[in-house]
């Protein structure tokens, strides 16, 4: 099936349509794949009709029926034939252990890698670079069951030129290769060379950034660029701030700070990516967009206004990823006026939703289903 | 509807009280156990019904807004512990578990006996080892230790709030004799889960052991050394349930009905042991059906009024949304679009899963001997709504499939005895013979 | 004195409300005052004033002052 208004979509300027020139054609995207989904899968038709949702209802798109990030752990949605998925992504282990998985077929695949790979360039420059991988070298791998962190990492890799990785496995143990590194950025500083240092957050903070600064080594690498991706959780847990990471970051590679660039995404919408502008926050691009909603009433709410984040997008046809309701809380802070010059909505992920939980003496088994 | 919502004040953790104590070493403990056993004398030189009296006055005490406790402790229950302190409610309790309460103050003959008198003596010592963030159910405890006129131990958990201090300071500042000597056969503990030296020195002086916390925790807990006279009461985690009779269903006021169900359901956030998961409809047609859940779901609605939804924990809610989907694509789903509430149907013959935050399932079934072989000793409480003809048997069987309690829907989740099977005061007690003269 | 009668001035002090606000259709939705705690003063001050018992499961059928009354009246028999 071809959709004509989503490759039009695709084919603009990743950050170019205003407001109003985006409205129109996101609009019409966003019914072609839903209509599509609507069709073609069959529970999530069901899940339409009960929500008294369907492709002739001519609603906006935050009446378009969400999925939450949980049903993918539990659910593997198609809205393809299965004999064409020829690649399932599952993300990182959860607290409850469960992956979410989510199928590509080849045409949902090339889309996606598409799509990241213009958000990429348009943050990265449109040239090679070396790449130091904060990571083992069996995370460059190629199977056909990949995990997201070796998904996340191979598919920023067509911006590579050569590919180091200097973490490496002791006896179950990651570990930094000092001496690779050291070799690594003390050749990119004397040539010169604009490089791309990528990792994982935690790791990029915890194995290589803040061992750089205990044993007081830095570098000079202007220009280059310090990319890193993942969740915050563990180094929140050591009071590490984004602002620190960016601080620490500049004092050890000798970057600026605006080369600092956190990378956002989730599995459930691989191909999607947020990266941190140069002014620090975060952008939708043209196939794309973000709603805010209130964690309890779920109704949509208003700029500035943190809650839940639910992100739609019409680039993945083989399954209904296009509305997805994350755990996330965040919030948008503005549209069109950045100071960066990209246009779109921007916005801001403080962290997962916090709540005490009140345990009582009844056998709750919500984590289960979480 | 506007939906009212309450953040939880459970979480507050404060500095603790100068009444709760951690054991330092031996001798301490020596101390407090030779003075928890001085005092427990003094107590047992009281009635029953000057007790009874004492914590009745504590009742309404507590049930004066004005209090501080209130404002520190908004949702804690207090009002269900002053309930509970009721005299008539203690009273009714200890005929309920005793037949005869003046066997606590000495020998008496029991009627149907032939010649027979019981003194029912206190046992001593009774250490409760209170759960999480229910220190509720804890206090209930704490109570009828005292009717049983023992000296009694608390164990707080290490990361418990005031609310237990607070109480026992309110309970033995009242002016009396009785409220001194109550203060002085109390004593407060925490230490830390990995301190075992002092969890198996509690428990080698216990002479009855109270277990409230989840299945693993209270396991690991009674493998700790004992007296051999120590007697355990072991409250751990259950579910629950309601049962409706089609036939009944037909006959009922729905709206009556349905406004206890979620009464039931709101109170204490679905998350006692007391608290339905799953509604199981027995024979009932498609329009019948159809009119409870419509009942159902307006009931929900209003009860926010009086029970405001305490928003969800992030897993909380990730787990309804994910069901609410789930339901969506292949069961049966009658939820708003807010949380307020969820209700899901389907097929199957289980129960729950249980996962709060006012998430009910609905299943339907030809007879309700369909449930038997799921039912246990963890499966606590029944509410039910049948016809008197079937009411005999189908409590009878569901007795001995291991339920606990059978209850009239809207009261599931009023503490009463037997609890969780145990009569508890009995268990509290030593029960002595002697001929009468 | 009156089953009613009593009622209204016990329901009238632990309420802290005026004789006269005291009608059939009062309840928890039209009364303030009347919440979890001070229902609970009302039945405990019932209980004592008609030297009854007043058991848990029967609170659940009191959804106003009408069925309280209604509810004492039977048991005061």
């Amino acid at each position: 099936m071809s959709f004509e208004s989503l490759a039009e979509l695709i084919s603009k300027d990743v950050y170019g349509l205003d407001k109003t020139e985006k409205a129109k054609l996101f609009g019409k995207a966003m019914h072609e794949v839903c209509s599509f989904h609507y069709d073609h899968c069959e529970p999530y038709r069901k899940l339409c009709d009960k929500r008294a949702w369907s492709p002739q209802s001519q609603t906006g798109i935050d009446k378009i029926p969400y999925l939450p990030t949980s049903l993918f752990k539990h659910e593997l949605l198609l809205s393809a034939d299965e004999k064409n998925i020829f690649r399932t992504i599952s993300s990182s282990a959860t607290s409850t252990g469960i992956s979410s998985r989510v199928g590509l077929d080849k045409e949902t695949s090339a889309r996606q890698s598409k799509c990241f790979m213009k958000v990429a360039i348009n943050r990265l420059g449109n040239k090679r670079r070396r790449f130091i991988v904060l990571d083992l070298e069996e995370s460059l791998g190629r199977t056909k069951n990949v995990s997201a962190r070796s998904s996340t990492i191979r598919s920023l890799l067509f911006c590579a030129g050569k590919t180091d990785t200097v973490i490496k496995d002791n006896d179950g143990k990651l570990e930094l290769n000092v001496n690779k590194l050291d070799s690594l950025l003390q050749e990119a500083e004397a040539c010169k060379e604009e490089v791309f240092i990528f990792g994982f957050t935690f790791i990029l903070y915890a194995y290589c950034v803040k061992q750089l600064l205990n044993s007081g080594k830095s570098y000079k690498l202007n220009g280059s660029k310090v990319l890193h991706i993942g969740g915050w959780k563990k180094l929140e847990a050591q009071k590490v701030t984004p602002k620190k990471l960016i601080e620490d970051c500049c004092k050890v590679f000798g970057v600026n700070s605006k080369d600092v660039v956190d990378f956002y995404g989730f599995t459930e919408q691989s191909g999607m990516l947020y990266p941190t502008c140069e002014e620090g926050v975060r952008h939708v691009p043209n196939f794309g967009d973000i709603l805010v909603r209130d964690p309890i009433s779920l109704e949509v709410l208003p700029f500035g206004k943190q809650g839940l984040l639910e992100f739609l997008t019409p680039i993945q046809t083989s399954y209904p990823g296009h509305s997805v309701l994350t755990e996330d809380v965040g919030l948008i802070l503005g549209e069109d006026n950045c100071a960066c010059g990209r246009k779109g909505k921007t916005f801001k992920v403080v962290g997962r939703a916090k709540q005490a939980e009140v345990r009582g003496c009844g056998d709750i088994m919500a984590e289960k289903f979480a | 509807m506007e939906t009212l919502w309450r953040r939880n004040s459970h979480s507050k953790m404060n500095a603790a009280s100068p009444k709760v104590q951690s054991i330092l070493n031996v001798s301490e403990l020596e101390t407090a156990i030779n003075r928890l056993r001085e005092s427990q004398k003094r107590l047992s030189n009281f009635s029953y019904k000057q007790i009874i009296a004492y914590l009745s006055e504590f009742g309404s005490h507590l049930s004066n807004r004005k209090l501080s406790i209130h404002k520190e402790y908004p949702d804690a229950g207090l009002a269900f512990i002053a309930n509970f302190c009721r005299r008539t409610n203690l009273e009714s309790m200890l005929k309920t578990a005793l037949k005869q309460p003046a066997v606590l103050d000495g020998f008496v003959e029991l009627s149907g006996s032939s010649g027979i008198e019981l003194f029912a003596v206190p046992r001593g010592v009774v250490v409760h080892w209170i759960a999480g963030n229910v220190p509720t159910l804890g206090f209930l405890s704490l109570i009828q230790g005292l009717l049983t006129k023992n000296a009694n131990i608390i164990k707080l958990p290490s990361n418990s709030n005031n609310l237990m201090p607070s109480l026992v300071e309110e309970m033995s500042g009242l002016h009396s004799e009785l409220a001194t000597v109550v203060g002085q056969s109390i004593q407060l503990i925490k230490h830390s889960r990995t301190d075992e030296r002092s969890s198996k020195a509690l428990s080698e002086i216990a002479d009855v052991r109270v277990f409230w916390g989840s299945d693993s925790g209270v396991e690991a807990l009674r493998q700790l050394p004992s007296k051999m006279s120590c007697g355990d009461l072991v409250f751990s985690n259950k579910v629950s349930l309601i049962l409706l009779e089609g036939k009944a269903l037909e006959d009922c006021d729905l709206s009556k009905l349905c406004t206890r169900i979620a009464q039931d359901v709101a109170i204490f956030e679905q998350k006692a042991c007391a608290s339905p998961h799953t509604i199981f409809l027995e024979a009932v047609s498609d329009k019948i059906f159809s009119q409870f859940v419509e009942a159902l779901r307006e009931s929900f609605k209003n009860i926010v009024k009086r029970y405001p939804r305490m928003l969800p924990s992030t897993e909380e809610r990730s787990a309804i949304l994910n069901l609410r989907a789930q339901y969506d694509m292949f069961h049966e789903s009658y939820s708003p679009e807010s949380l307020e509430f969820t209700l899901l149907s389907d097929n199957e013959i289980k129960l729950g899963p249980a996962i709060g935050g006012r998430t009910v399932f609905l299943r339907r079934l030809q007879n309700f001997s369909e449930l038997y072989p799921l039912l246990s000793e963890k499966t606590q409480s029944v509410g039910i709504l049948m016809n008197n003809d079937r009411y005999d048997e189908t409590s009878k069987a569901l007795a001995k499939a291991g339920i606990q309690r059978i209850c009239r829907l809207g009261s599931m989740t009023q503490f009463d005895i037997p609890w969780d099977g145990y009569l508890i005061l009995d268990r509290m007690l030593r029960w002595t013979s002697r001929p009468a003269l | 004195m009156d089953v009613r009668q009593r009622c209204t001035n016990v329901f009238s002090k632990i309420m802290e409300v005026p004789l006269a606000e005291v009608k059939e259709e009062s309840s928890p939705g039209t009364i303030e005052s009347w919440d979890s705690l001070s229902h609970v003063q009302l039945i405990s001050a019932l209980e004592e004033e008609f030297k009854i018992e007043i058991p848990p499961e029967a609170g659940v059928d009191i959804e106003d002052f009408k069925g309280l009354v209604s509810f004492v009246e039977t048991q005061a028999q």
